[in-house]
């Protein structure tokens, strides 16, 4: 059996974001009145505070290591060539590994967000690791390569952890080449526990909102086919939660996601007995 | 260390010292002011819990030196022969077991508790986790005849402390099992939960999981008498379980609640909250004991590893409660099991 192994501190596991830094991320997203950058530092601040959940017991002590995040963000300059590598500043600028311990201490600031509702105005906390940022060409085959050096690495580490999640948050103009061939070897590589798993967000504002689709979305870009074609199906463990919570989803659902909120996923992550589904 | 001497320690010294560490339990069980003795009872969960871990290099040594005195060896109290000419038996041939769960209500004719003898017991967290940390509580009121096991759910807030909060209210009911006397012990749970953080700093990433609470199974067991019979009666949210096994040539499971086999169990169960109200998910039942059958309450890990292959069973009823656990740490060790709190209560109906 695969994807079977619980997430704890001997066994943890790890998630890497991709992040497309890319000029064409400060296009507008669909139907939102902001840039697909603006959206996806969003989407992967929300991500990291969402699997810091996933890692908190209780206050007597910080959320715990069951993750090791690594944060790569893509972009070119001017020139042309490729900048690739860690996008955290502050106290933990240039790690490429952080552990959820480390992302709950030291978030680059926390944002005192209100929101309107029916109960009156609500104040609450957001805290904030990435900023946006949409300049230059899309280099993604050489983010995989990077990436692929680093899971490889954290597989070689903790040969029977759950396997590494990897995360591409894009608009999916790969400017380097054929991005297929180098998601092949990146979920080529893999734990006793199973395989990388690949999961990609295509926020090129092309296609109606579609969370875990088990076949190509009707309207979805070129580049978004090519995104869906590379994203990993949810592991029966992942699949089985996801209904919980009331995803529509079905056998052979894929970890992809066309304009739409992938934070969920986060919550498919096995630490033991899911809330999940009493708190939809 | 001499292996006679080992052999005999686990045969016999493990029994003793586990029911020692229940014995504190169920002491603290019997408080009926739960607000007021909420710390004292929680403390003691945690004694009563760690005590066999802790003691046991100290009393091996004791035993080693004869100045332990030793319980009588654990056996199936009739033979085997003489038992199965007595007793109608169902012969299962799948793990699959029992009828399916009532609903919610009264579980069957009115069940006039015994008070518990010979209970062993072990509650052992996660490899890795210390005993602070494990999220499986049980609790024991001897002089009630209540077995409770509750499982804190690990990706809940403060599961720990909820799990220890719920076993020791849940072990002082009285009257029947039903949503009705066991709704008054839930909100002074949930009143103790609360209390614990009350007036306390919040760091951000707290504020969310203290809001939405903490989650954790529940099964409740009493045995007793109804309609001049021993039976069972438990009520359970959830997926910790209680099993019947009994002696038919081998020892098998007969019975199991609330879940009845190993395919039953997945990450999803219903939870009782302690920020929530009410008690959705509540199931209650009776089962009719055998002389000599054996129950066993456990948490999910055990009961899916039991019910997942029937030879287990025969270690599960019979071999000394120190062996049980220690087949079960290897198990968990060779994967055969999620590396989850593992907690076992072992009763024998004598009958």
């Amino acid at each position: 059996m695969t994807y079977e192994r619980r997430v704890d501190r001997n066994n943890p596991s790890c998630l890497v974001f991709m992040v497309d830094q890319s000029a064409s991320m400060s296009d507008a997203m669909l139907g939102a009145p902001v840039s697909r950058a603006v959206a996806v530092a969003e989407q992967l601040n929300g991500l990291i505070y969402e699997l810091i959940q996933r890692c908190t017991k209780s206050l007597n002590e910080p959320p715990r290591p069951y993750f090791a995040v690594a944060t790569v963000g893509y972009r070119t300059d001017e020139a042309g060539n490729p900048i690739i590598g860690p996008m955290l500043s502050g106290a933990l600028a240039g790690q490429p590994w952080v552990w959820t311990t480390d992302l709950a201490q030291h978030p680059l600031r926390l944002e005192e967000r209100q929101q309107a509702g029916a109960g009156g105005t609500q104040r609450y906390t957001v805290p904030v690791w990435v900023d946006p940022l949409a300049a230059g060409g899309t280099p993604l085959c050489g983010a995989m390569d990077y990436v692929g050096r680093l899971v490889r690495s954290w597989v070689d580490q903790f040969p029977n952890s759950f396997p590494p999640i990897i995360i591409n948050l894009s608009d999916g103009e790969s400017t380097d080449g054929d991005a297929a061939a180098w998601a092949g070897r990146l979920t080529s590589l893999g734990t006793t526990d199973g395989n990388v798993l690949m999961f990609n967000l295509d926020v090129s504002g092309q296609g109606n909102p579609v969370l875990f689709p088990s076949q190509m979305p009707a309207g979805v870009s070129r580049y978004g086919a090519s995104l869906y074609q590379m994203s990993s199906p949810l592991p029966p463990v992942m699949l089985t939660a996801a209904a919980a919570q009331g995803f529509p989803v079905q056998e052979g659902a894929r970890g992809f996601g066309l304009n739409a909120d992938l934070r969920s996923v986060v919550t498919f992550l096995n630490v033991g007995t899911s809330v999940g589904h009493l708190l939809r | 260390m001499n292996p006679a001497v080992l052999a005999r320690l686990g045969r016999d010294v493990w029994p003793a010292l586990v029911v020692t560490g229940v014995a504190a339990l169920a002491a603290a069980a019997q408080v009926d002011d739960l607000n007021g003795k909420a710390p004292l009872l929680a403390g003691a969960g945690l004694v009563g819990a760690g005590l066999a871990l802790v003691l046991l290099p100290r009393v091996a040594a004791a035993a080693t030196e004869g100045q332990m005195p030793l319980a009588p060896p654990y056996a199936p109290p009739t033979a085997p022969g003489a038992f199965a000419a007595r007793v109608a038996l169902p012969a299962p041939s799948t793990p699959s077991v029992g009828p399916a769960a009532q609903a919610e209500g009264l579980a069957g004719p009115v069940l006039t508790p015994d008070a518990v003898r010979g209970v062993q017991a072990f509650t052992i967290a996660k490899d890795g986790n210390s005993a602070e940390e494990n999220e499986d509580a049980m609790a024991v009121s001897a002089t009630g005849g209540t077995l409770v096991v509750c499982d804190g759910a690990s990706s809940s807030f403060g599961a720990a402390a909820w799990a220890r909060t719920l076993a020791d209210a849940l072990a002082t009911v009285s009257g029947a099992l039903s949503s009705e006397s066991l709704m008054p012990l839930l909100v002074r749970a949930r009143e103790a939960w609360d209390a614990r953080h009350a007036g306390t700093d919040v760091p951000w990433w707290a504020r969310e999981g203290l809001e939405r609470g903490a989650f954790s199974t529940l099964v409740v067991v009493r045995l007793g008498t109804a309609d001049g019979q021993r039976r069972w009666e438990a009520a359970a949210v959830g997926d910790s379980c209680l099993l019947q096994l009994r002696w038919n040539d081998g020892w098998r499971v007969v019975d199991a609640f609330p879940l009845q086999s190993a395919a039953d169990f997945n990450s999803n169960p219903p939870l009782v909250g302690s920020r929530r109200e009410g008690l959705d998910g509540l199931q209650v039942r009776q089962g009719v004991l055998a002389d000599g059958d054996v129950v066993l309450v456990v948490s999910d890990a055990v009961g899916e590893w039991l019910l997942s292959d029937v030879s287990r069973s025969e270690l599960a009823a019979s071999a000394p409660i120190g062996e049980l656990q220690r087949a079960v740490l290897e198990a968990r060790q060779r994967h055969e099991m999620v590396n989850d709190d593992v907690t076992v209560v072992r009763v024998v109906n004598p009958g």
